[in-house]
């Protein structure tokens, strides 16, 4: 026992449990984003259910099971999503509306209708219903209209124009290539569409899009003035107490909290410089703000204060992996200082620079506070980058990825559709950054072979 | 024109240039917030101003009021907008209060003391004040039915001719020579403006309650500037438990959507830096543990090539967007939790212990085979994954036999207030957001302790654990130091986990279910909404050239304690 104490196993075993646990719960959550993302997307089939003896079976999706503990016994509950329908006044009876419902075990039915269908509205509606053969009603109602019959929960025929409808299938009759289809085709659909039904359904199209300008702006501002600095810091800066504080200055703006940065880019940048230059250039259109209200531009700036020290920190780096013969070499074959720094140093250093653009592009990717303060809305009516002069429109506000997320999963009111909605953009916005990530690392891995080549 | 000479030159003035200016960037962003946060500390002053032509709306008659009070015994006062109190000479007082138009009597008594010498009520607010014989102003509220007694104002001279409003939380106290201003709330004299010793007869405010003008009649006054433009923090509310007009009792007040009665913002940051500490003290109690642990098998015991594995893996985490840990926190981690509580205490106890017994088998086993007990391999993860089993099925059984089924109605029983947004829910996922920085420096500084000082130690016959703690952990130990310090800062300063998970309410006190606000959280969520310029804005900005202080301090250390572990290596 003492021995046992002494030699340190039990440390031992807490230690790579603790590094099993710290990577485990990682994977765990990783894994969870990615399965619940895709759920999303992929076509459940449709279960009826009953809700009470006499009444008619209607369609609806499965959303999860719900283990209620109330009392002592558990009781389990489905929730069950039963669809947008078609207008609030076709609703039998004001208990039935609502599209989510908690629903006990039997009053679920077993057989799952071949042709129960779920059809997709292009204003981001989804109806499940009974695919009716359209012939059939043809000929009761005599007219011959493009669309699709279907029948709504306890309601008459009714037909769909074929215009309104964005996609439809049959979910409990596809087989599991057909499923893959339908799968591809609303992730598509996912990334490519505006949001529709205040945020609820539809694509990301417009977050994505703001995301990738922001960035992009960001990354122009910032790569020059990072790569300089680093520079200046590795090449020209001579050992003293200044350089010191630069250096300090540089690793101290790393460790600023991201909020602190928004807060500063909205006082300063946004009223401070914005209300200025709004008083100079755009002094007919005051009392309304055009630069003096966050928009594109202060966001770009902001974060690219915010991601100078990656840049920073990973072109020096670079700049230090590069061995010194090179330079002496390039000296003494009489180049000057600068020629040395941009023709010889600067060339071998590109990759380590572009390692750090992408690590700052994937930490600005992934901000949300800041950006909460700087420029980013719920809802951007247009894009930032349209064919209207100037093109770019650097005092648009914009909408964001991570802020996307935020808000579709905090401020909409059904909070069950959010759910799964949140996922899937979660899953977009981590597989964004892991890539950027992943990409930067394996850059730079490339690069310190390269190196210890030379050496 | 472009000699080499030239370019050369050129290119060390543009890369200088933009080298110091990384340093200027830094010193704006804190000289711009203590530029704007300066304000907020200027005390209050009044300032001689040349006559103006312009309408002084409120006036008030020094004499009147002593005449009055001294004469008939009895004083009506009014603020101004729907509250009027009718004050005898012994103290007793009627309280009414318009109700639809007309005027209804609400309180009446007698106040605790006998005489008076002057009283107010101040504009706006149900706030009754009344300067005794003995240099103190009594303060007084309505709530309700209820007179609520506030701690007095001392008063540096006994005679008072007046008291006189200015504002709903301001007065002036006239004595003979002077003027004095205090703050009604928090009863600190904000200034004094001296006199002559003509007696006063009239004192006069603008509209917007910016200037005043004195009157001692027969056609001479003087007009003054008050300069006072913070009056929510001038007391010196920020850091002070404040009796405000409302509540029962003093207390750390964050409240800044002002209730409809009244005026002024209530800002103590005190909740807020609770809060801040709080979640970062629940954060780093998950994640330091696990962290060091973790990096100090992943460099001590993994071979080469899983430890470039887990590191990369680590790396890839730290940039995980705190705003899916967030959502993740608040949407399934704190449904769960409420849930299954039992199982999470179950869970903190039994993973550990089944651990230490395993281990204890383990090595016991291996001894008798004769054989070294280092690397247990599978058999560990079998035993973590026993001990997670055996929790996941003692949970239910033990939440029956000690807390009658539900450790929640249990904990509702004792008192314990629990809210589904808690500090554990917290702990756990800023601790994820945390573990991957302090896991990488620990990693990094333990990793690179000198092979000769551990081959040393293992050569005179240690076991790998004997020569982690007895040598490479004390020499590393600065680093390590340096890592946690680097994951307080980030827990300091991080946002988004903190605006989905805590709840928001701000709250003192380090209650592991209860939720708090953040000053992190406050910023991001107030300052779009906050007028430019008003005391909001600034105590926002004040809050974050805190936080800003405060991760600077520790940035410092980490860099400090980095460069001192360098040195230490470098020596050895």
């Amino acid at each position: 026992m003492r021995q046992w104490w002494q030699q340190g196993s039990p440390w031992v075993w807490l230690s790579a449990s603790a590094l099993l646990l710290c990577l485990g719960l990682f994977m765990a959550l990783l894994g969870l984003i990615a399965v619940k993302g895709m759920q999303h997307f992929w076509p459940a089939p449709l279960v009826q259910f009953q809700l009470s003896e006499q009444g008619k079976p209607q369609l609806g999706r499965l959303v999860r099971q719900i283990s209620d503990r109330s009392e002592a016994a558990t009781n389990r509950l489905w929730l069950l999503d039963r669809g947008d329908g078609l207008s609030k006044e076709n609703a039998e009876s004001p208990a039935s509306s609502g599209r989510y419902l908690l629903l006990e075990a039997q009053q679920l039915l077993p057989e799952r209708p071949s042709n129960a269908v779920l059809v997709q509205l292009h204003d981001g509606r989804t109806l499940y219903g009974t695919m009716l053969d359209a012939a059939e009603v043809w000929q009761s109602q005599e007219q011959a209209e493009t669309g699709l019959w279907l029948e709504l929960a306890s309601q008459r025929p009714v037909l769909l124009p074929a215009e309104d409808i964005r996609a439809y299938w049959l979910p409990n009759q596809l087989s599991l290539w057909q499923r893959g289809v339908v799968f591809c085709q609303e992730w598509r659909h996912f990334l490519t569409a505006a949001p529709s039904q205040n945020q609820s359904a539809g694509g990301i199209f417009p977050a994505i899009f703001g995301t990738l300008v922001m960035v992009l702006l960001m990354a122009v501002l910032v790569t020059p003035f990072g790569i300089l600095a680093a520079i200046y810091l590795h090449e020209y800066a001579p050992k003293n107490w200044l350089t010191q504080l630069i250096r300090t200055s540089v690793y101290n703006l790393a460790g600023i909290p991201s909020v602190v940065m928004g807060i500063f880019g909205l006082a300063f940048f946004v009223y401070v410089l914005g209300g200025s230059l709004d008083r100079l250039f755009y002094a007919d259109q005051l009392p309304a703000p055009t630069f003096g209200t966050p928009g594109l531009f202060w966001a770009a700036l902001t974060l690219a204060l915010l991601t100078l020290p990656v840049v920073i920190v990973a072109t020096e780096e670079g700049l230090s992996r590069l061995p010194q013969a090179q330079r002496l070499g390039s000296f003494a074959l009489g180049a000057t200082q600068a020629e040395t720094i941009w023709k010889v140093v600067v060339p071998q250093a590109a990759p380590a620079m572009l390692t750090g653009l992408i690590l700052a592009i994937a930490r600005a990717a992934g901000e949300v506070a800041p950006l909460m303060l700087v420029g980013v809305v719920k809802s951007a009516p247009q894009l930032p980058v349209d064919m209207q002069f100037p093109f770019i429109h650097l005092e648009r506000k914009f909408m964001h990825l991570g802020y996307h997320l935020y808000d579709v999963g905090f401020q909409s009111p059904d909070a069950e559709v959010a759910m799964s909605l949140v996922y899937a953009i979660g899953l977009v916005l981590l597989t964004l950054i892991l890539l950027l990530n992943l990409s930067a690392f394996l850059l730079r891995q490339r690069l310190r072979r390269k190196y210890r080549l030379i050496d | 024109m472009w000699t080499r000479q030239s370019r050369d030159c050129f290119s060390r003035w543009l890369v200088t240039l933009v080298g110091y200016s990384v340093l200027l960037a830094f010193a704006i962003i804190f000289v711009f917030l203590v530029w704007q946060v300066w304000p907020l500390f200027q005390p209050a002053s009044i300032s001689a101003q040349s006559a103006a032509e312009s309408s002084m709306p409120y006036s008030y008659q020094v004499e009147a009021q002593r005449r009055q009070s001294g004469s008939s015994g009895l004083l009506w006062l009014d603020n101004g907008l729907d509250e009027r109190v009718q004050l005898h000479a012994d103290g007793r007082f009627r309280w009414y209060q318009r109700l639809d138009g007309d005027w209804q009597l609400s309180l009446q008594g007698q106040l605790a003391l006998s005489s008076w010498q002057a009283a107010v009520l101040l504009p706006g607010s149900r706030t009754l004040l009344v300067a005794d014989q003995e240099a103190l102003v009594h303060s007084w509220f309505r709530l309700h039915q209820q007179l609520i007694d506030r701690p007095g104002i001392p008063l540096h001279q006994s005679e008072v001719l007046a008291l006189i409003p200015l504002s709903a939380d301001t007065f002036f106290s006239l004595h003979p020579e002077v003027l004095h201003w205090h703050h009604a709330t928090t009863g600190k004299r904000l200034t004094e403006l001296r006199l002559s010793d003509q007696p006063l007869q009239q004192l006069q405010l603008s509209a917007d309650r910016q200037r005043m003008r004195l009157d001692w009649g027969a056609g001479q006054s003087k007009d003054y500037q008050l300069h006072w433009q913070h009056p929510a923090v001038a007391g010196g509310q920020l850091w002070s438990k404040v009796h405000y007009e409302g509540r029962r009792e003093a207390a750390y007040v964050w409240q800044t959507a002002a209730a409809a009665d009244d005026s002024s913002p209530r800002l103590s940051l005190v909740p807020l830096t609770s809060g801040t500490l709080k979640a970062a003290a629940y954060a780093m109690l998950f994640a330091t543990p696990l962290a060091i642990l973790a990096a100090v098998f992943t460099a001590f015991y993994l071979p080469e090539r899983w430890r470039h594995r887990a590191r990369a893996t680590m790396e890839m985490l730290e940039s995980m967007p705190t705003v899916i840990l967030g959502f993740i926190a608040a949407f399934l981690l704190a449904p769960w939790l409420e849930q299954q509580l039992m199982l999470f205490f179950v869970l903190l106890v039994l993973v550990p212990a089944v651990l230490l017994v395993c281990s204890g088998l383990w090595f016991h086993w291996r001894q008798r085979q004769q054989k070294q007990a280092e690397q247990p391999g599978a058999v560990l993860v079998l035993s973590l994954v026993a001990g997670i089993l055996t929790a996941f099925m003692l949970a239910p059984v033990l939440e029956h036999a000690w807390f009658d089924g539900s450790l929640l109605l249990w904990l509702a029983g004792q008192g314990i207030d629990y809210q589904q947004r808690n500090a554990l829910i917290i702990g756990m996922a800023m601790g994820l957001a945390v573990i991957p920085s302090i896991f990488s420096l620990t990693e990094e500084v333990v990793f690179q302790v000198p092979a000769s000082l551990t081959q040393g130690v293992l050569a005179l016959g240690a076991s790998r654990w004997q020569t982690l703690s007895s040598m490479v952990l004390p020499v590393a130990a600065p680093g390590i130091l340096a890592a946690i310090l680097l994951g307080l800062g980030r827990a300091l300063g991080e946002t988004m986990i903190l605006i989905m998970a805590t709840g928001n309410t701000p709250l003192l006190g380090f209650d592991p279910f209860e939720g708090m606000r953040t000053l992190t959280a406050s910023l991001a969520l107030e300052m779009p909404e906050a007028a430019v310029g008003s005391s909001h804005f600034k105590v926002l900005l004040l809050a974050a050239l805190l936080l800003l202080v405060l991760t600077f301090l520790i940035n410092t250390l980490v860099s400090l304690l980095r460069l001192r572990i360098r040195q230490r290596y470098q020596q050895l």
